[in-house]
């Protein structure tokens, strides 16, 4: 047990960091979650619209009021860095600017060159606000073709835009076969991959590069416990490691959920054994190929970094092109996404569990080729010493 | 002295092959991934297109037909329309291929997908069928009340209701690039700035005295600790600025946006790395952990810098910018990737100018800082 021993003290050893990489992974997954693509109901679909009001008159101010039913307000300064920055940044979708002279013109009839905009060009919420106060405008000088004076005009026409259609919202029947996972332990599961890939790839391959370094091999290659033996006991040491830091994580996603782990969400537990094993093919790969563990943090973030982008853990899977999607297929993480998204709900396709099994068979088989390769590379190594 | 330092430290600096290797290979691969992964997304998702829609037809509506039609005619229709049943318009719903059913009757009713696997842009879409659908009941609604109430006004009312009109004009809102998805570019080279920590640091345990061979050999040489500190880390970064320039170079070639001003980009790149270099000399300085521990640390705070300013979800800056705007200030990956926005989205330099002096700041702080955390060391034994 030695050798076992020697492992579970560098362990030990690395801990501190490991524990500040879990924290701030732990923090960075909750913030992932809370900021990060959320699934959007168009029942809600409000844009974050700012109102710049030059005009200040009752007629400009039901205006705003009329935007501020569908959608929310905020709050910018009139300066156009400011609103380029909001705009670039997602922070509004759209910024009105009323201008001077708004209510006169109204009650005179005209229609032309009573507000100005920024928004990004040709954009969806672009589109969106336009038509609202177009159909703002129409129906406001319809009522006052109609024979209404402005004021009377303006509460005619927040009366009728305040209408809204019954929408009937299909839910595909099987779709919900999915739903039982909830919104925080799918989030919670996909961004697991980054989080995997590099607290592994940092500790894994830390200790094996330290305990493969060539003057420790050599001590311990003239030492009584046979050859075997070590190298059982620092897979036993790679095994116990990679459970424990499993487990860790399984608890922190009851924790995060609020609940035990239970239906379809055990789909993803399993999802995420298969991919933790894996992360551990990838870090003892590492291990045997990285030069020196300066370089560990620099090889684990192009790992993650690189896997978590093409494989759709950052950006939803359904976004990316189908060039990048026949790529991601030739990588684990993506099998592992798709999995994940078809057990929430959330891929093209209905819930299946022999489809998710069969993603789940192609992590294992990724992940036995990884082995499989790893052995080669210590073979080739030691044959060539 | 000063040039014989930064001589060597120069040459340590780029003979250490891997390391060299590493730090232009990763911005390499990185960025060719996320050129791969994000080329045509902003387009796709953000930039709008007729919107596909289906109209099932339960009852004749004349009216309906022609305004159909007029808006889904043309260069800038507002839907491309399907006509077909029921059953057809479910499963194109089903598959994603519509984004909503109109079906006609007297009334018109509007059936569109669950929230389930749906994007911020196709809520947007399915918000526009249902706004155009309101407005058409509601301007139908107008039109029969002015029929009971006051018939004479009927023709004034309908000219009003379709006449042209022209409320609102675009100020146009910059003359760069106005894709969101370059910000993950601007992150990406902060983090390969930041990155050069790795060597600042490398250059703090190597003169100090208790933590490496190197630095217990330099202690004990008659040389000015600041001015061999300084020359060492102008070495380091003259190495990382060349990494920097490689890799800017590579991603101008794959064609990545920074802008037409670009000498301004690879001034940012080099500034950056300077500041990246002086936050690892600084990291390296504090404390007595072993180079690995202090790797360790300079990695996770360039990656949660980096997080922070948007490498990972791109509205994160605005996130904070909401809640805590002075974090964008300093932190500095953050400072880094908006002074690339700046050259992109504004045409004047005041900004760009300010995040350059807040960089050069920030590295004068954390080499300073380093030098007071590791100067007037004594060892009665090493």
């Amino acid at each position: 047990m030695q050798v076992f021993k020697t492992f579970m003290k560098i362990a030990k050893k690395k801990l501190p960091i490991v524990l500040m990489y879990a924290w701030i992974f732990i923090v960075l997954l909750i913030m992932f979650t809370a900021y990060g693509p959320q699934d959007v109901s168009f029942e809600d679909k409000s844009l974050g619209v700012s109102v710049i009001d030059e005009d200040n008159t009752d007629a400009s101010r039901a205006v705003r009021e009329f935007i501020s039913k569908s959608h929310k307000l905020i709050e910018l300064e009139n300066d156009k860095d400011v609103i380029i920055d909001a705009l670039y940044y997602t922070r509004a979708d759209y910024v009105l600017v009323i201008k001077e002279g708004y209510s006169e013109k109204i009650s005179d009839g005209q229609t032309d060159g009573l507000f100005e905009n920024y928004k990004l060009p040709d954009s969806y919420s672009g589109v969106y606000l336009e038509n609202d106060i177009d159909l703002y405008i129409r129906t406001l000088t319809s009522y006052i073709a109609a024979g209404n004076d402005a004021e009377t005009a303006a509460a005619l026409t927040a009366e009728a835009l305040a209408y809204e259609i019954d929408v009937t919202i299909e839910t595909f029947a099987d779709e919900t076969d999915g739903g039982a996972m909830s919104q925080g332990a799918y989030y919670y599961f996909r961004y697991l991959v980054y989080i995997l890939l590099s607290v592994f790839i940092t500790m894994l391959s830390g200790i094996l590069i330290t305990i493969l370094r060539k003057e420790v091999r050599d001590r311990s290659n003239c030492s009584g416990t046979p050859s075997f033996s070590q190298t059982m006991q620092i897979i036993a040491g790679c095994i116990v490691l990679v459970l424990i830091l499993w487990a860790v994580f399984m608890i922190i996603a009851m924790i995060y959920n609020g609940s035990v782990l239970s239906g379809n969400e055990l789909f993803a537990v399993l999802n995420s054994f298969v991919f933790t094993l894996v992360a551990a093919g990838i870090a003892i790969l590492v291990a045997a190929l990285a030069p020196n563990n300066n370089l560990v943090n620099l090889i684990s973030n192009i790992v993650s970094l690189g896997m978590s982008f093409l494989c759709g853990v950052f950006v939803d899977q359904n976004l990316l092109g189908g060039t990048v999607l026949r790529i991601a297929k030739f990588l684990p993480a993506y099998w592992y996404v798709r999995a994940n998204d078809i057990i929430a709900g959330k891929s093209e396709i209905a819930f299946d569990s022999g489809e998710v099994m069969s993603c789940i068979g192609i992590q294992a088989i990724f992940a036995v080729a990884l082995f499989a390769v790893v052995i080669l590379v210590f073979r080739t190594k030691q044959t060539s010493k | 002295m000063f040039f014989h330092h930064f001589k060597y430290d120069f040459l340590t600096c780029i003979r250490n092959k891997g390391l060299i290797f590493w730090l232009i290979l990763f911005p390499a691969v990185l960025g060719t991934l996320f050129k791969v992964a994000f080329s045509g997304l902003y387009d796709s998702v953000a930039v709008f297109k007729a919107i596909p829609v289906a109209i099932v037809t339960v009852e004749e509506n004349a009216v309906f037909d022609e305004v159909i039609s007029a808006i889904s005619d043309g260069e800038e229709a507002l839907f491309s329309v399907t006509e077909t049943d029921e059953t057809t318009a479910l499963e194109l719903l089903e598959t994603k291929q519509i984004m909503g059913i109109i079906y006609v009757s007297e009334k018109l009713e509007l059936t569109v997908g669950s929230a389930e696997k749906m994007n911020s842009s196709s809520a947007i879409q399915q918000s526009i069928i249902k706004g155009f659908v309101e407005q058409y009941e509601i301007q139908k609604s107008i039109i029969m009340d002015t029929v009971t109430n006051s018939p004479e006004k009927l023709e004034s009312v309908i000219e009003a209701m379709s006449a042209d009109i022209a409320p609102n004009s675009s100020v146009p809102l910059t003359e760069g690039n106005t894709d969101s998805m370059l910000s993950y570019f601007y992150n990406l080279m902060a983090m390969v700035a930041l990155f050069g920590s790795v060597t600042g640091l490398h250059i703090a345990t190597c003169s100090q005295g208790n933590l490496s061979a190197l630095g217990a050999r330099k202690c004990c040489s008659p040389v000015n600790k600041l001015v061999a500190t300084i020359a060492s880390l102008c070495g380091s970064t003259l190495a990382q600025s060349i990494c920097t320039i490689i890799s800017t170079t590579y991603l101008v070639i794959l064609g990545i946006d920074f802008g037409t001003r670009l000498p301004l980009v690879y001034l940012a790149g080099i500034v950056g790395s300077i500041m990246g270099v002086s936050l690892g000399f600084f990291i390296g300085s504090f404390g007595t952990a072993n180079e690995d521990v202090k790797n360790g640390v300079s990695m996770t705070i360039s990656l949660v810098c980096c997080f922070f300013s948007g490498l990972m979800v791109s509205n994160m800056k605005a996130v904070v910018a909401m809640y805590a705007p002075w974090f964008n200030e300093i932190n500095p990956a953050a400072v880094i990737s908006d002074a690339f926005y700046c050259l992109n989205i504004y045409s004047d330099y005041e900004r760009f100018t300010e995040k350059i002096i807040t960089m050069l700041v920030m590295a004068v702080i954390f080499t300073l800082g380093g030098f007071v955390l590791t100067r007037r060391k004594r060892y009665a034994s090493l």
